[in-house]
């Protein structure tokens, strides 16, 4: 058939695959002209994807894997502990601490201290655990508590209600080992000044070690403020 | 029980008053010339430190035949001993106390 060129503004004639190769391009089609019949089935691979709406991620789902995906999960868990033993009370558990290293690797950014002042990478719902192992003699006791400055300084406003007794037991003269553990779940919602502390008092021997979790110090983050 | 620096040292003060430097992950290196005074409290001397764990170990050591008995003695039913002794005019608590002791005579 021969090639028509009409005064309307058509041309008529041309072949299936008449044009020379690659010589239409995006340009020379209109505005969403073109679709899903024109393109064949799997032609559209990765790299011509430029994401995808989370409305379309609805129904029946492929199995993704975990390593895909961020924002799930825990995104924040570190451990701390205590190196060193010490006697009785002590209003800020500030020194010999050191971040667990015994096959222990923090996720995320994981907390920092000074002075026993711990600080957050990020706010959120964070769950703060103190386990604590100690060492008593007759009738001593220790009582531990976690607690909350919202000013940066060691100034702490809020017990924040999660405290351990522990203590030796009345009846041997050596009261033997013991552990207790205090827990929170605090809502950080400003990290630049909001801080906690560990504390103790009473009588009794706190103890730690470098080699191994005695007296732990964790945070766990679950969830956004 | 082996006595440590740090067993004699936390026996001098309470709270935190000290630690150790360069623990790299080794109790070992709990040594005096990693000793810090993280308070106003003096350092004691190398000679005072080694003095005194070896004070403790002694006290330890010397305790050790009160301990062994303790464990003996522990496996008797005493009440029912002296009980049964006055009951049967016999002395097998005393007997039997007695014969712990000698086994674990105090030095």
């Amino acid at each position: 058939m021969a090639i028509v060129i009409n005064g309307s503004g058509t041309v008529t004639g041309l072949a299936v695959g008449g044009l020379p190769d690659g010589t239409v391009d995006a340009g020379t089609l209109a505005t969403n002209s073109v679709d899903s019949a024109e393109l064949i089935n799997g032609a559209v691979d990765n790299d011509h994807m430029a994401g995808m709406a989370a409305s379309k991620l609805t129904g029946a789902l492929p199995a993704i894997s975990g390593a895909s995906l961020t924002g799930v999960g825990i995104t924040e868990a570190d451990q701390w502990r205590l190196t060193t033993d010490f006697e009785g009370t002590v209003t800020t558990i500030a020194s010999n601490l050191e971040r667990n290293d015994t096959d222990f690797d923090k996720i995320g950014t994981g907390v920092s201290h000074s002075s026993g002042l711990f600080s957050f990478p990020s706010t959120g719902k964070w769950w703060v655990i103190l386990n604590a192992a100690a060492k008593f003699d007759e009738a001593e006791w220790l009582q531990y508590s976690l607690e909350r400055s919202t000013n940066s300084s060691t100034t702490i406003d809020t017990n924040l209600g999660a405290e351990a007794w522990i203590g030796g037991h009345l009846e041997v003269s050596n009261g033997g080992y013991r552990t207790g553990t205090c827990q929170v779940i605090i809502d950080v919602t400003n990290i630049s000044n909001m801080r906690v502390r560990f504390r103790t008092q009473g009588s009794g021997l706190t103890r730690g070690k470098t080699t191994k979790n005695e007296t732990t110090f964790t945070f766990i983050k679950l969830g956004e403020t | 029980m082996i006595y440590t620096l740090e067993d004699y040292l936390v026996g001098l003060h309470s709270g935190q008053w000290f630690g150790f430097n360069n623990l790299n992950g080794s109790e070992a290196n709990k040594t005096y010339a990693n000793l810090v005074i993280h308070s106003s409290d003096a350092k004691p001397s190398e000679s005072d430190c080694t003095a005194g764990v070896a004070a403790l170990q002694s006290t330890w050591d010397g305790q050790a035949y009160a301990r062994t008995r303790k464990a003996e003695y522990d496996q008797l039913n005493q009440f029912e001993m002296r009980y049964d002794d006055v009951k049967n005019s016999t002395t097998t608590w005393v007997d039997a106390i007695d014969t712990i002791k000698a086994a674990h005579p105090k030095p």
